[in-house]
């Protein structure tokens, strides 16, 4: 049974991105077939994550100019050719693994069409083409995951993708939060979705007092050096009661991705690393697993 | 409500339903009938509903 995934924020900037692609390549590592779909309709960024160039957009499937076929793009490739080289672990459930990705289109003109700017196609036509292109993404791929990446807040495409998944992840970055408008998101949208059984949960991103200063964890008891993250888990329970969501993960913030020129599919390029380490964790939790 | 014309399409996916009448799938909805393609599509009609409210159908 395929497993659809949004991946949402109340705000820009939290790291969703990041962190689906992430997901999907590591769920791909462990063999299953994922469709990672570009639904940020009013800035795209995942065409410009992978460097490739699609035969045909997400956009052009809604306005009818493409078969799911052509908005396909197989990057199975780009997950292996790093497992090849940085992991030893590959086994024979791993070669199972597929990527497929539909890139969005970032050009004003198409996204002014599939935000209802075409008057010959009305939001219901976009919106059963919506519906279509899961369906076909299922019957015609056999994927395991279709893992949406939406735009934040409350906009009619990420309202559409959160609507056809089965699991919501709202990620949140810690040190910018608007618990207010997050808590009203959470109640006005993902209340009215979790009556129809879809599951919702928190994903916090960019936890502080993982790389604080010596200075601070020196002044720390010799055993209570955790204090700090002991401290960051308080505030996690505190967000969790607030909004009304359990947290599912809550990644801490590593300098060497935040302001890396550009982070690219770090689950791949340095599975050691504890960012891809969270990012393995919340592929396998018992509530992600098809 | 769906109309006459709409009577044999899908309510959400706008599909033709072409299925023995007692096998297609109905759904008492706001105190109007609307027909499915499959549980599934009844599921999402119901969550665009939720949210979008009674305008939506």
């Amino acid at each position: 049974m395929t497993k659809c995934i949004a991946f949402h924020s109340y705000k820009g900037g939290t790291g969703k991105t990041t962190i689906a692609c992430n997901f999907a390549a590591a769920l791909v590592k462990k063999g299953y077939k994922v469709f990672l779909l570009d639904l940020d309709v009013s800035a795209p960024s995942i065409q410009a994550y992978f460097e490739k160039a699609p035969k045909r957009w997400v956009n052009d499937f809604l306005i009818n100019e493409a078969d799911v076929e052509d908005l396909a793009t197989d990057l199975t490739d780009v997950v292996f050719e790093h497992e090849k080289k940085n992991d030893s672990s590959l086994n024979e459930n791993s070669k199972n693994g597929k990527l497929w990705v539909g890139f969005c289109n970032p050009k004003k003109e198409e996204i002014y069409k599939i935000e209802g700017g075409k008057e010959e196609i009305s939001k219901m036509q976009l919106l059963r083409k919506f519906i279509l292109l899961r369906e076909q993404l299922i019957s015609e791929f056999g994927v395991d995951y279709i893992i949406i990446d939406t735009s934040p807040g409350i906009r009619y495409w990420s309202i559409n993708a959160l609507a056809v998944a089965d699991i919501l992840f709202l990620t949140l970055k810690m040190g910018d939060l608007d618990i207010d408008g997050t808590k009203k998101m959470a109640d006005d949208i993902y209340g009215s979705l979790t009556r129809f059984g879809a599951k919702s949960y928190l994903i916090l991103n960019r936890v502080a007092g993982f790389c604080a200063p010596h200075i601070i964890t020196k002044s720390l008891s010799e055993n209570n050096t955790s204090v700090l993250v002991q401290q960051e888990s308080n505030v996690n329970d505190r967000i969790s009661k607030t909004v009304g969501m359990d947290v599912i993960s809550a990644i801490p913030c590593y300098c060497d991705i935040q302001f890396s020129r550009k982070e690219f599919l770090t689950v791949l390029k340095h599975p050691d690393h504890p960012f891809a380490d969270q990012i393995k964790r919340l592929s396998e939790d018992a509530q992600v697993k098809v | 409500m769906q109309n006459d014309e709409q009577q044999n399409t899908c309510a959400m996916c706008g599909k033709k339903i072409n299925k023995p009448k007692k096998q297609v799938l109905v759904e008492k909805i706001d105190d109007a009938n609307y027909i499915f393609d499959s549980e599934d599509c009844a599921l999402i009609f119901k969550k665009f509903r939720s949210l979008y409210g009674n305008s939506f159908s």
